[in-house]
């Protein structure tokens, strides 16, 4: 009897291989029918029972398999018009989809497809698409449009000041977030302190945002991804577009080099507010400004071959009288060659260079000093994509980055900086398995290892126990290195077919620190690598989420609830010296919690769109030595974060849209007293971070029209109006003694930005 | 320089605007502040005890009065008692501490005792001094046509760092005998036994006598100085009391010193 069973069960999954021997693999590439730029997590679906489906990679490749017979194969992507084409099946085919841009959203174009209820089914959780094109819409500071900016209004992103592109997510700091351009870190994602990031919108495609969840192809940050790319160019025909603004101007040139096959895109962007600086003459000889560029060649080499080759560089230019002069940017560069080895399996290897660094010189009649500092990483990237069947998904791959960080110093004489540069190298393992083991289960899972070495010939320091110096040391191999197993999963279980439960683990790792705890992002910020008194930072959190779409899809409504246990939290020592050389020292580590609950609500289709996001949320960190060791709030911690954005089309030339937000304040340190020492006013603290600036709270509203269209040419006016009712938001909060009264203090608050409008004119031909 | 970067952003920035506001800051006990100071001038030991008062509080801290403080050699334990000045300081006038050895100050204040050591450091005389004239009131370099910036002047201290030690120094200007407010911290942490070039800023000097001290203080000193120096000019990313070298809770430091000067007479440049 036994043996009978064991005979069915052998029969059974001969029979089941017997089945998936049958099947063929329908492949292709889905791209934007007018540019040809692939479109990245398009949603196809097969017709059928059980119904099939995937989405596109990053490159706007899929494969999934299809036993013989006859279907209906629809591709749809939001924003475009949806392909529908028979598909009969008698062999393995390649199914190349170009999709065109939905003309007349404004009228009933009805836009089904999985795309829409994409935030339902797939398994990651914590993660937003930013989409560009509501992004060109949302009014901003000086109308410059900017995805890192319009990203702090969804839920659980929270900015890092006024007007600041510098954002905490779930209540991680600032340099926990792994911003990557086309694959390459960027390190100072700012222009001029903050107030511009670095992305210039007309060269951007795509932006995703993983909270900390993302999967293990990602990792070395503790508090999110963000994954942008570049868009590749137009290769079917020249396009020419830009704008000028009140402060900046953009120029973005795209084309064919050969039609379909290889493309270009030039992408440039200069500020020119010094020109206003200029016209009073006490700022004459002053120069402030900056000027980006993004490049981008791709080529397709064969059907199966791709060569791409990004770009960027900026700079920041600052200079006061010709005498004192600072000029800092990021440069990254992308070489990708992506192939496809079978229908089955995708390759993608990179070498990418990533370089952020300041230079400071100050010249006079007596001394002349340059100071260059920064981060420099040589990268290498290779990753495997394996589809194996329609259930399933694998993803290999090893990443592996030489650091070099050269620290900022502001002194003159003869430094020595090959002595106090540091080398790292940080390298990871990863595999990735998505999974479908039915309709109503996803599951996301994989483990990445990681390791770091912080290498020799430079200095390292021993400390004692109160964290002095008690030897300097230069080893010749390894001064010091760590290894960790990080696991990660996501599960989605569809309840039915609107709504979803999803729940997900995830542990990540960090080796390079940013140490600012400032309120505005300066260049001369200082990255730190793990060292022997440096630990790795170790995040782990756990999640849950319920989505639910309504009225097909034109609601959408999530809550999602997140504890994240971080170790080794570094922060500065009370008192600390931020310019100190050797800055082992002014630092202190322990534990950090932070963990919040997440509401969004949106609507995303008709005349009227836009969301409402509310966070409520805590992040504290306990360090010995800080705060008597209590818990204490981390500066980004902010109780409610409230976000409300509205746009509407009054028709399809014309659109208004309005944002607003709320945020508690800032945790800080304020004095309870105060001394005398030497005559002057010395304030007397208590406890770290026990107060809290002022409510933050905004009104922007913008507009948009468009001109006349002629054949070839169309362009449109922006207007902004940036903090609509004039809020006196604090930047900075300031004690002093009275200037009426000398033995009264007074706080006395700085407001930045109070009714700034803007416009700026943008053009396409 | 990321004050200087703020500064010149809200220069920069039209619309920035200030304001003064209410905040609730909570009350905090009274605690002892001790200044006391000692070098080898010949001015000898000086001790001025205040206490801390509330935010809120009006200044005029009260000097505190009764206590006993002891001036104590290490090497011998010979020990004297300083007088308090009626209302004001305890001095020990005349004091002059020896090159290298270790000193304590013990005082005993309504029941409690607080005590602070330190090591005399050996002077170091000052070399020379050079004058770089036009600078803007925030000490960047200024337009020289701006006849404001006639008057602030950047100087380099030059002066030999001793070898084989780590060694740090404060430099203090006098206009007229008038300390100025600037603290300016330096150590040997990149340069070590090397020439030291030390800049001071001066303001608003009027074709005066300007005195540049440079004292040579220890580790315990400097640190207390530079986080003094920080919550004074509330720049810090993590501000708090700077930490004291008394035990017993006290404020405020002991700064032994070998104190060495330069003197310069200051004319105001015609524009070039």
């Amino acid at each position: 009897m036994l043996r009978f069973r064991a005979f069915f069960l052998i029969l059974g999954i001969c029979t089941t291989q017997a089945v998936q021997a049958q099947t063929f693999t329908i492949s292709g590439y889905v791209k934007d029918a007018e540019t040809g730029e692939a479109l990245i997590g398009a949603a196809i679906a097969v017709s059928g029972t059980p119904p099939r489906g995937t989405a596109t990679n990053v490159y706007g490749y899929y494969a999934f398999n299809l036993p013989p017979g006859e279907y209906e194969l629809l591709v749809s992507y939001l924003g475009y018009e949806q392909f529908k084409q028979k598909l009969r099946v008698t062999a393995a085919q390649k199914v190349n989809v170009n999709l065109s841009p939905a003309r007349q959203q404004l009228k009933e174009v009805v836009v089904t497809g999985e795309a829409e209820d994409q935030r339902l089914r797939q398994s990651q959780m914590g993660v937003e698409k930013m989409n560009i094109a509501t992004v060109n819409k949302l009014p901003i500071l000086f109308g410059e449009r900017d995805v890192l900016k319009s990203m702090q209004l969804l839920p659980g992103v929270k900015a890092g000041g006024e007007g600041q592109s510098g954002f905490s997510v779930r209540g991680g700091n600032l340099d926990q977030n792994l911003i990557l351009l086309d694959d390459a870190p960027v390190y100072n994602a700012s222009h001029l302190l903050g107030f511009f990031s670095t992305f210039n919108s007309d060269a951007i495609k795509d932006l995703t945002l993983h909270k900390g969840t993302a999967p293990a192809n990602f990792g070395g940050r503790l508090a999110s991804v963000v994954d942008v790319r570049m868009k590749e160019g137009n290769n079917q025909k020249y396009n020419v577009s830009g704008g000028l603004g009140l402060i900046a101007s953009r120029l973005n040139v795209e084309g064919p080099i050969q039609e379909g096959r290889s493309s270009f895109l030039l992408s440039g962007r200069r500020t020119y507010a010094d020109v206003f600086l200029r016209l009073n003459d006490e700022f004459a000889n002053n120069q402030l400004y900056f000027y980006d560029f993004n490049a981008k060649l791709n080529y397709r080499l064969t059907e199966k071959d791709h060569i791409y080759l990004s770009g960027y560089f900026g700079r920041d230019v600052f200079s006061f009288n010709n005498q004192f002069g600072i000029n800092w940017g990021n440069a990254t560069g992308t070489l990708r060659y992506t192939r496809l080895i079978s229908d089955k399996l995708f390759l993608n290897s990179s070498l990418i260079y990533s370089n952020y660094d300041y230079n400071i010189g100050f010249s006079t009649s007596a001394l002349n000093f340059n100071i260059k500092s920064g981060i420099e990483d040589w990268n290498i990237k290779q990753e495997l994509q394996y589809f194996a069947s329609n259930s399933q998904q694998w993803k290999f791959g090893y990443n592996v980055i030489y650091h070099t960080v050269t620290p900022g110093l502001v002194n003159a004489q003869n430094t020595d900086i090959r002595s106090l540069q540091k080398r790292g190298l940080e390298s990871a393992a990863y595999v990735s398995h998505d999974w479908k083991p039915n309709e109503r289960f996803s599951i996301t899972s994989g483990l990445r290892i990681s390791h770091f070495a912080a290498l020799g010939g430079s200095d390292y320091y021993t400390l004692d126990a109160n964290r002095t110096v008690i030897d300097t040391f230069n080893p010749a191999g390894i001064a010091a290195q760590y290894a960790f197993l990080e696991p990660r999963i996501a599960v989605n279980y569809n309840l039915t077919a609107t709504s979803s439960l999803k729940t997900a683990y995830t542990r990540n790792t960090q080796h390079i620190h940013l140490v600012s705890n400032a309120i505005a992002s300066t260049p001369t910020d200082r990255w730190l690598m793990t060292t022997n008194n440096v630990a790795p930072e170790i995040g782990d959190q756990v999640s849950i989420g319920y989505f639910r779409n309504f009225k097909e899809n034109t609601y959408e409504f999530s809550v999602e609830t997140y504890y994240k246990w971080m170790q080794n939290q570094l922060d500065y020592k009370d008192g600390a010296n931020d310019q100190a050389t050797v800055i082992d020292p002014e630092l202190l580590f322990g534990d950090g919690r932070a963990y919040g609950l997440e509401w969004l609500f949106r609507k995303n289709k008709g005349r009227f769109t836009g969301w409402l996001s509310y966070t409520l949320s805590r992040s504290e960190r306990r360090i010995e030595g800080i705060n008597q060791g209590q818990w204490y709030a981390a500066r980004q911690d902010r109780t409610h974060d409230i976000a409300v954005v509205a746009l509407y089309e009054f028709t399809e030339r014309f659109n208004v849209s309005a944002a607003w937000v709320y945020q508690t304040g800032n945790a800080v340190t304020f004095p309870a007293g105060k001394y005398n020492i030497a005559d002057q006013v010395v304030w007397l603290y208590t406890e770290r971070n026990g107060y809290r600036m002022p409510a933050y709270h905004r009104l922007d509203l913008g507009a948009t029209y468009q001109l006349k269209p002629k054949r070839k040419y169309s362009s449109e006016l922006a207007f902004s109006l940036y903090n609509a009712y004039g809020r006196q938001n604090p930047f900075l909060i300031n004690f002093q003694q009275s200037a009426t009264n000398p033995n009264r203090t007074v706080a006395v608050q700085t407001a930045l930005f109070r009714w700034v409008p803007a416009v700026s004119w943008n053009f396409k031909f | 320089m990321k004050r200087i970067l703020i500064s010149i952003l809200l220069l920069g920035s039209l619309t920035a605007c200030e304001k003064e506001i209410d905040i609730d800051l909570n009350s905090a006990d009274p605690k002892l502040v001790i200044e006391a100071l000692l070098d080898d001038s010949g001015r000898g030991a000086w001790v001025k005890l205040t206490k801390t008062v509330n935010f809120s509080d009006t200044f005029g801290p009260p000097i505190q009065s009764g206590a006993i403080v002891v001036l104590i050699r290490l090497a011998d334990n010979r020990r004297d008692t300083l007088q308090q000045l009626p209302d004001s300081a305890y001095i020990l006038p005349n004091y002059v501490p020896v090159y290298g050895e270790q000193y304590a100050f013990e005082i005993t204040h309504q029941g409690d005792f607080y005590r602070a050591t330190a090591r005399m450091p050996q002077p170091i005389p000052i070399d020379s001094v050079v004058i770089d004239p036009f600078f803007g009131p925030g000490g960047l370099p200024g337009n020289p046509a701006d006849p404001a910036n006639r008057r602030n002047a950047l100087l380099y201290a030059f002066y030999q760092d001793p070898p084989g030690v780590r060694n740090y120094f404060q430099i203090q200007a006098f206009q007229n005998d008038t300390a100025t407010a600037n603290l300016f911290l330096y150590n040997d942490e990149v340069n070590t036994g090397g020439f030291q070039v030390s800049p001071v800023f001066v303001q608003t000097y009027i074709n005066g006598r300007i005195r540049l001290e440079l004292h040579h203080i220890d580790a315990a000193v400097f640190r207390y100085l530079t986080n003094l120096n920080t919550n004074i000019g509330q720049s810090s990313a993590s501000p708090a009391n700077p930490i004291s070298n008394f035990s017993g809770g006290a404020l405020g430091y002991f700064k032994l010193f070998a104190n060495t000067s330069a003197f310069l007479q200051l004319v105001e440049p015609t524009t070039p």
